[in-house]
């Protein structure tokens, strides 16, 4: 049995990317729409069929710069990359208001407010930015193909607000 | 002087046995803890097993399987939306399979499992008063069938209020398992009914053995889940709350185990953010456990398999559609 699970992380390691697989690679650019900076939205780099991985994603900021998060199952600590390959990219309206005076989350002692509670948005400065397209906001409907090199680098996104 | 020596230990001889002593035990915790693991985690699939066994003797007995629940005041779009409230969970519906008989005859199922006073669309009414009618009341029974050995978070003390409780001052116990069902049950009321793309559960699923085109053994049925998690509070057994959809491994979350998200947003960024294995942090609908290195899930055909966190979102995808057509070899 402990042979058998022993045999599965292995070969789980050899087509993993990230922990001890493949190396993941930093990824970061900006996104606008219509030549605007898209400020205070979430990105979502979504592994497209063959392309290894948990995916990513990240945050604009004010400028509508973002710089990738890898999701890795199992981790404790940040790690900016994304394993190299297809992604569909989904962009949404962040779960709560992303704000510069946002009170810093403890370790969540208490049941935390989750997305779409009124108490989740008490902030003085609730930035929003630009709306989104609702074809971005959809895996299923989103036009944004991209594909990381090898090498990453900077990935800029540009959306159009002509397409609903 | 010589009678002393030839009685007592020296100081070195004292030490010496001290360091072997600490040298076994050194080697010995590290193994029985191991084989402790190893024996919650068989604990812990066979209860996941038992479960999937249920959903079969469910279906024999009703033609299809149970839905993951109804009549949702969770979900946010109105339009969609039951204009009866349920809140139920379909694991209530599995309690007579579970040896659970005698708890089963004691929930309303004509009325309500929880009041969610805080409901997310206006157009689902709540149907009876689950305070009044005894289901609120049989919430906060912890039931070990549903209970994974190896979570040491506790099964009470965070699913109560006005989104997380049952209703009134009640409060509800969690669950290790629930139902493989979509994250967008969340935003769209009764999606499994109106998408394409289906799992085996949903809001008012009810899914036949037929309808699982990508093959049973093919299909994910059951996942497993912590007793704590950061955003919501936890999955409670009896009845379906805020964020409390069931389980999705393959949408915005994809995967299992998932303490840390930073991508999510700026403050869940490590620092503020202190993550903590067995906390589950996401959007929602995660699965994780604390078995090392990944979690139980029950496929379709009944068999548990413990699938690995390290395993690429696209087999995720493709492990829970019922008919995505597509091939999956299965880690």
């Amino acid at each position: 049995m402990v042979r058998l699970l022993l045999f599965f992380v292995c070969l789980s390691n050899l087509t993993a990317c990230g922990n001890n697989g493949p190396k993941m690679v930093p990824v970061s650019g900006a996104v606008t729409i219509d030549g605007v900076p898209l400020s205070f939205k979430t990105l979502l780099f979504v592994p497209e069929s063959g392309t290894p991985g948990g995916g990513a994603g990240a945050s604009t900021n004010e400028k509508g710069e973002y710089k990738l998060l890898a999701s890795r199952g199992g981790a404790l600590t940040d790690f900016h990359g994304v394993c190299p390959g297809k992604y569909k990219v989904v962009i949404t309206e962040p779960m709560f208001p992303i704000s510069q005076d946002m009170p810093a989350t403890t370790t969540g002692d208490t049941p935390a407010p989750a997305i779409g509670l009124p108490s989740a948005a008490k902030t003085k400065k609730a930035a929003t930015g630009p709306s989104i397209p609702v074809v971005y906001a959809k895996r299923e409907t989103s036009p944004l193909m991209v594909t990381v090199p090898d090498s990453g680098g900077a990935i800029n996104l540009e959306l159009s607000s002509k397409l609903k | 002087m010589s009678m002393r020596k030839r009685f007592a230990f020296t100081l070195i001889e004292l030490l010496v046995v001290i360091a072997i002593i600490a040298i076994l035990i050194g080697l010995l915790v590290p193994a029985v803890q191991k084989v402790r693991e190893a024996a919650n985690r068989m604990s812990c699939s066979s209860k996941m097993k038992q479960l999937a066994l249920a959903a079969f003797s469910y279906e024999s007995a009703n033609g299809k399987f149970p839905p993951a629940g109804t009549g949702y005041q969770l979900c946010q779009s109105a339009a969609t939306a039951d204009s009866a409230g349920f809140n139920s969970n379909g694991l209530v519906l599995l309690l007579p399979y579970l040896e659970q008989e005698s708890l089963f005859k004691q929930f309303n199922l004509t009325q309500a499992s929880s009041l969610m006073a805080a409901g997310m669309n206006a157009t689902t009414q709540v149907v009876g008063n689950p305070v009044t009618n005894g289901n609120a009341a049989l919430a906060s029974q912890e039931l070990s069938i549903l209970a994974c050995p190896s979570d040491n978070n506790p099964a009470t003390g965070r699913l109560s209020g006005s989104y997380y409780g049952p209703g009134g001052s009640f409060q509800g116990a969690a669950t290790n398992y629930d139902f493989i069902t979509s994250d967008s049950d969340y935003g769209t009321c009764n999606n499994w009914r109106t998408s394409a793309v289906k799992r085996m559960f949903g809001e008012n699923s009810n899914t036949r053995t037929s309808s699982v085109l990508d093959g049973l053994s093919n299909t994910l049925m059951f996942g497993e889940t912590t007793r704590y998690h950061v955003n919501g509070a936890a999955f409670a057994w009896s009845y379906r709350g805020h964020v409390m959809t069931g389980i999705d491994p393959g949408t915005s979350d994809p995967g299992v185990n998932f303490w840390h998200l930073p991508a999510v947003h700026p403050t869940w960024q490590n620092p503020p953010y202190t993550p903590i294995t067995g906390r589950i942090r996401t959007w929602w609908a995660s699965a994780g456990s604390l078995h090392p290195g990944g979690a139980n899930f029950a496929l379709g055909d009944g068999s548990v398999r413990f699938i690995s966190e390290s395993t690429a979102v696209t087999l995720w995808d493709r492990m829970c559609t019922i008919a995505g057509g597509e091939v999956v070899n299965l880690p």
